[in-house]
């Protein structure tokens, strides 16, 4: 475990460094462009590593509840949420899914989906809430 | 380039052709483009765009051939777009395929288009004059381009690919789910919300409807505006034979809003002043259930579409912070689907 700032600290400190005083100064529209672009990424990384590894929890344990027949202990998080999605996009697809299971398989992919906004994109998932 | 291009195209026209200017146009993710003043003869330089491929294209998008093709049946449909004016479907000129086609002047960035003041009145007419526009494009039926195959051809040919579960339903849905499907199978992970999209487009598909020319990208950043009002329709490299509603699903999808997301039509209009101008030029009914089908598989499409886009710089073909950027965006549009699956059709009043 490192010292303070945290990796979500740091990338804070590069971001500010990068609006407010350099961007500002950036005549170039298009180099500007991109260094907004950057800036928004950081940003997303930042909340990313604030967020992602209680969103990871959540999402895996759904998927388990969804898939217990599929092994996936003791994989990384993000291997084993691999895995299982691929299993789930291919059950989807197959279309065999009715009723109740249906209804749980969309409330899950939904919920997916908001957790990811809440990383990738808070403003846009406020639009849909107004 | 400049010198070969200026031999060829005095070869080609007969008469001296002199370059006067020639530089690289911004924008375009899949081509190359120029823009040069060309002087032909006597005559005093004109102002032209030269198209070219970009290394490798989009996956389902267009050579230059074929685009060239779909311009020339528009013009001759009446469409407002910069006509196209020599194409050399050879490698041999340029080392890629090329065309040139007039230089229309205005602004495309989506923008400056929705925001600045001068273009205010230009606004106001938009919806009318794209309507218009759009029920050209939609006279044009697949034997008028015989270079690009339309969905019924297609499905005959791919007999294989044809599903017993969709007779008597939408061809052109049907070709869009199978393209759907063939596109995500070549994508590394997993999209469960976008199968989930494409399970309710294979279940909601609408009978069977009428196919006509569509442009394919029809939406704001893709028209040029001037203060008097619509100068050109461009890009054309998506282009396809299909359900016409498709283009009208397309320029009202939340995306093309560009934060106005109370102005349904690219971020400009209402739908229904829009819908029924559409109606009028084309004598078509426009459906709110069908265009909410296709603005549904439309999401999807950008979604993949966008997928494809940030692998561009994952693999390294075209490092690019914005091509890294627009793979954070896909869940957007995935959630937009979903969204308006859950929501049923948007009527006609937003």
């Amino acid at each position: 475990m490192q010292n303070r700032p945290t990796a979500a600290e740091l990338l804070e400190a590069i971001r500010e460094l990068l609006t407010n005083e350099m961007i500002p100064t950036i005549s170039d529209g298009g180099l500007r462009f991109k260094a907004l672009i950057a800036a928004n990424l950081l940003s997303i990384t930042e909340r990313e590593l604030t967020l992602s590894d209680d969103l990871m929890d959540q999402e895996l344990a759904r998927l388990r509840t969804l898939f217990p027949g599929i092994i996936t202990a003791g994989a990384p998080h993000r291997d084993a949420i691999r895995t299982l999605n691929r299993a789930l996009g291919a059950y989807i697809r197959s279309g065999e899914a009715e009723g109740e299971l249906a209804e749980r398989i969309h409330a899950h992919v939904r919920q997916t989906l908001i957790d990811q906004l809440k990383v990738s994109n808070p403003k846009f998932l406020a639009k849909y809430k107004s | 380039m400049q010198d070969l291009l200026e031999h060829y195209l005095t070869e080609r026209l007969g008469t001296p052709a002199k370059i006067t200017m020639i530089k690289p146009l911004i924008g375009g993710a899949c081509q190359d483009n120029y823009a040069l003043d060309l002087a032909i003869g006597e005559a005093s330089p004109a102002e032209y765009v030269l198209r070219t491929d970009k290394g490798k294209a989009l996956e389902a998008s267009l050579n230059r051939v074929d685009e060239y093709r779909v311009i020339e049946a528009a013009c001759k449909a009446g469409v407002r777009t910069p006509k196209p004016f020599l194409l050399e479907p050879s490698s041999d000129v340029i080392g890629h395929p090329f065309y040139l086609m007039e230089r229309i002047s205005g602004t495309a960035i989506a923008r400056k288009l929705l925001t600045d003041e001068s273009l205010t009145d230009a606004r106001a007419k938009l919806p009318y004059e794209l309507a218009q526009v759009l029920a050209r494009i939609h006279t044009i039926k697949p034997p008028d381009v015989p270079t690009l195959t339309d969905p019924v051809a297609f499905l005959e040919k791919h007999e294989g690919a044809r599903s017993t579960k969709w007779q008597g339903r939408s061809t052109a849905a049907e070709v869009a789910v199978i393209d759907a499907l063939h596109a995500l199978d070549k994508l590394d992970d997993a999209y469960p919300a976008i199968e989930l999209a494409l399970r309710w487009l294979i279940r909601s598909a609408p009978p069977e409807r009428e196919i006509t020319l569509t442009h394919g990208d029809f939406r704001t950043g893709n028209f040029m505006l001037t203060p008097d009002g619509l100068s050109g329709v461009l890009d054309w490299e998506f282009a396809h034979f299909g359900d016409p509603m498709e283009d009208i699903a397309w320029l009202c999808m939340r995306d093309w809003r560009f934060g106005r997301d109370d102005r349904h039509v690219g971020g400009f209009a209402d739908r229904e002043p829009f819908y029924r101008a559409y109606e009028a030029a084309s004598g078509r009914q426009v459906d709110p259930a069908i265009v909410h089908y296709w603005e549904i598989f439309g999401n999807l499409r950008w979604a993949w579409g966008a997928v494809q886009q940030a692998q561009r710089h994952l693999s390294g073909a075209d490092r690019s912070i914005e091509l890294a950027a627009i793979g954070r965006r896909v869940v957007e549009m995935e959630f937009e689907a979903l969204y308006l699956i859950e929501r049923g059709p948007i009527l006609r009043s937003n």
